[in-house]
């Protein structure tokens, strides 16, 4: 899993989740790029990837404290969707549950399980899958909460599984549609992005674009001018 | 955005260049330290010269065409004993020189004709140090100036590199010192070997030269020759005359066997022998029937043969009468008595017939007696003929063996004699070599290599071809690793592979993206 050093359990929220300067430049211009760049890209957006360990999750972490923290102005809602590694509440020192697998089992109401991060930034966690048995992802409830989110606020960011592992992030590409897909530059294999991107469009998604995640320059910048 | 990164070949290139530097510059690293390390650890090793000089045996005043011919000469010379000087023969006298030499005391070897080996013990130690032989051709070198400079004398150089390893190989251990002095040494011995064998090698050619300039040899040749063919001729014009052709058939192998074979010939006759004396026994017999017949006179009943009765009709008509009045009488007597004429008559008539018969006989016996000595006869002339054959064919024989022989003396004798034209020939170029031979002789002693100064391998010229090496092996490791690998390295790539747009890159972000506060 990404960047999980800061993967300490701090209680009820006590210390605020801010990114650090680089990060916030980062995310701050992919959200530009994302929102402002006059794409056709709806409220909510699914960030996944490939396969594990690319970053999604730091992705989509990054995404949304850039966004809750560049204008003030929009709200913003970051959905942990990876019900099979879920991470988000982790780095963002929230709690672990409950989340919304107990929203999709009916057990708690969708505003039951925001927790705020900060003042533009609601957090849903993954919940614990192994309590709410079954399969979450099937069934009219989840497109109903994803259309209650959708309502509630104006951007909404949901992290989902490896798109090549399992088949959820299809599912969830099909009611969303705005997907991005993030992938390790220098690790990611390009047939598995293509392979990624084959399954999305089978479900008929709208692969917005692809993040190339960690990212290296190993051309020295005097000489990348010159060249 | 996606329009000005594509087609940057270079930046591509640059971009696969830097992101493997660090494996690009291990691999140069490695090169260059693996050639340092192999010059620096390479055994040292000496060289030792030792200049020759080849020199024609006459010069005297030699006329404007024969300069460039005896310069030719000496060049072809020098040429020629790079291959006496690498011999085996030669380096491994100098070797068994060299070690002896370590035995005994040294300093007290000199080089001397009685010192040096038998050609059966060079022999055996080339046989039995063939790895030595193999590094000793490696190791001798001959320097031939050659070019354009070179005049009647020519000076070439035996050149020994002798490093540390093969002195271990030869001593099992050896300081820079004792190979240094090694080289030298070798270099020496080889020069003394081959001066050696060099005039070995002259001085019997020149022996051979004056053995074989002998010319008697050749006349004692001719004129077996001519004596040989001489009394073939003789033979020939003499004793063959008339059966020159069958002889000639019959050396030839093509004999005309079945007409004066001895066995064919006495074959032929006997036959006819056999006959006449079978006829003769029969003859002989019935002769002596008859003459017994003819003994016993008038009043016996005469007896005769078969044989004769068949072969003679007036006697057997004599007898048919006889038996005929002998019955008409046996059946008269009964009747009459003796006093009738009739009876008188008969025994008249049978009396008659009888004496006919008896004479008839005795013709016949005649007539044998002469049929026998008629057969006697032809049966002398048969058995001489036989003899006078059997005589004339041992003669034929006897005459195609003289020619035979004469005729091997006579092909002997001319392979004698072109043998010895040959021989006679080939001297005359050997003396004429004889006559001017080059000499050969050493302008030095061996250069004494110093222990402290051995000759290394040129340290910056291996580091220049490891480093070259490094550079192409760092390249093709850098673009090979770039060619497999598939990860998206940069937008320009992912737009390519993908057809997607890339919405933003994070970079590599060292530390935490989120913190706590």
């Amino acid at each position: 899993m990404a960047k999980t050093t800061d993967a300490v359990e701090s209680p009820e929220g006590a210390a605020r989740a801010v990114l650090a300067p680089k990060a916030q430049e980062a995310f701050g211009s992919l959200w530009a790029s994302l929102f402002y760049s006059g794409r056709n890209i709806g409220k909510s957006i699914l960030i996944c990837s490939a396969d594990r360990g690319e970053g999604a999750s730091t992705v989509a972490c990054g995404l949304a404290l850039a966004g809750s923290q560049a204008g003030g102005a929009a709200r913003v809602a970051l959905v942990d969707f990876n019900l099979r590694h879920p991470s988000l509440h982790r780095m963002l020192g929230a709690n672990p549950g409950p989340g919304i697998c107990q929203v999709l089992a009916g057990q708690l109401a969708p505003e039951a399980a925001a927790q705020r991060i900060n003042t533009a930034l609601d957090f849903y966690a993954a919940g614990e899958p192994a309590q709410c048995g079954g399969e979450p992802l099937r069934g009219p409830a989840m497109a109903e909460f994803l259309g209650v989110l959708a309502g509630g606020y104006d951007h909404v960011l949901v992290d989902a599984p490896a798109v090549n592992r399992f088949p959820d992030a299809g599912v969830l590409a099909a009611i969303i549609k705005d997907t991005v897909l993030v992938a390790h530059a220098e690790r990611t294999p390009r047939e598995a992005v293509v392979a990624a991107k084959k399954h999305l469009e089978a479900a008929q998604a709208h692969l917005a674009g692809v993040v190339l995640n960690q990212r290296t320059y190993p051309i020295p910048s005097f000489l990348y001018r010159r060249v | 955005m996606a329009e000005i990164y594509t087609g940057r070949t270079l930046r591509e290139i640059v971009r696969i260049l830097a992101r493997r530097f660090v494996g690009m510059v291990v691999i140069l690293a490695v090169a260059l330290a693996a050639a340092g390390a192999a010059t620096y650890l390479a055994p040292k090793w000496y060289r030792s010269e030792v200049p020759l000089l080849a020199r024609p045996g006459v010069v005297g005043n030699p006329l404007e065409e024969q300069v460039s011919l005896l310069r030719d000469r000496i060049s072809l010379f020098v040429v020629t004993q790079r291959e006496i000087i690498t011999s085996d023969y030669v380096l491994a006298s100098a070797m068994m020189k060299l070690q002896r030499q370590k035995t005994q005391a040294p300093n007290t070897m000199v080089a001397d004709v009685t010192t040096w080996y038998s050609d059966q013990q060079v022999r055996e130690y080339i046989q039995a140090h063939s790895k030595l032989m193999d590094r000793l051709q490696k190791h001798v070198k001959v320097l031939t100036p050659g070019g354009p400079d070179a005049t009647f004398t020519q000076v070439y150089k035996v050149r020994v590199d002798w490093s540390q390893d093969d002195d271990n190989l030869l001593t099992g251990g050896g300081s820079p010192e004792s190979t240094a002095v090694r080289a030298a040494d070798l270099a020496g011995a080889v020069k003394d070997a081959y001066l050696m064998r060099y005039t070995c090698l002259e001085s019997q050619r020149a022996r051979e030269a004056t053995h074989l300039l002998r010319q008697d040899a050749l006349g004692l040749a001719r004129a077996n020759l001519d004596e040989a063919s001489q009394s073939l001729q003789t033979l020939i014009e003499g004793d063959l005359k008339g059966d020159l052709l069958q002889v000639i058939n019959m050396v030839g192998g093509k004999a005309v066997g079945a007409e004066i074979g001895d066995a064919s010939l006495a074959t032929r006759f006997r036959g006819e022998i056999n006959k006449i004396d079978e006829r003769l026994a029969e003859v002989t017999a019935l002769k002596a029937a008859v003459d017994a017949e003819l003994a016993k006179g008038q009043s016996a009943t005469l007896v005769v043969p078969d044989a004769i009765t068949a072969a003679n009709p007036v006697i057997a008509k004599l007898q048919s009468k006889l038996v005929e009045t002998k019955l008409s009488l046996n059946a008269l007597e009964p009747r009459y008595t003796q006093d009738y004429q009739e009876l008188q008559h008969a025994k008249a008539e049978l009396a008659a017939a009888q004496t006919d018969l008896l004479e008839e006989l005795r013709k016949q016996s005649g007539r044998l007696a002469q049929e026998i000595s008629v057969l006697n006869a032809r049966k002398a002339t048969l058995s001489d003929k036989v003899t006078e054959d059997r005589k004339r064919v041992n003669d034929l024989a006897s005459k195609v063996g003289r020619y035979q022989r004469l005729q091997r003396a006579v092909d002997s004798a001319q392979v004698l004699f072109d043998q010895e034209q040959r021989r006679v020939m080939d001297s005359v170029t050997a003396e004429k070599l004889a006559s001017n031979p080059i000499l050969v002789s050493a302008l030095g002693e061996a250069t004494r290599p110093i222990p402290a100064d051995p000759r290394l391998p040129i340290l910056w010229l291996n580091m220049l071809i490891a480093g070259v090496g490094g550079l192409v092996l760092s390249l093709v490791y850098a673009f090979l690793a770039d060619h497999f690998d598939h990860s998206i390295k940069s937008i320009d790539n992912a737009e390519r592979y993908l057809g997607t747009p890339v919405l933003a890159s994070v970079p590599k972000l060292g530390g935490t993206i989120v913190r706590k506060q």
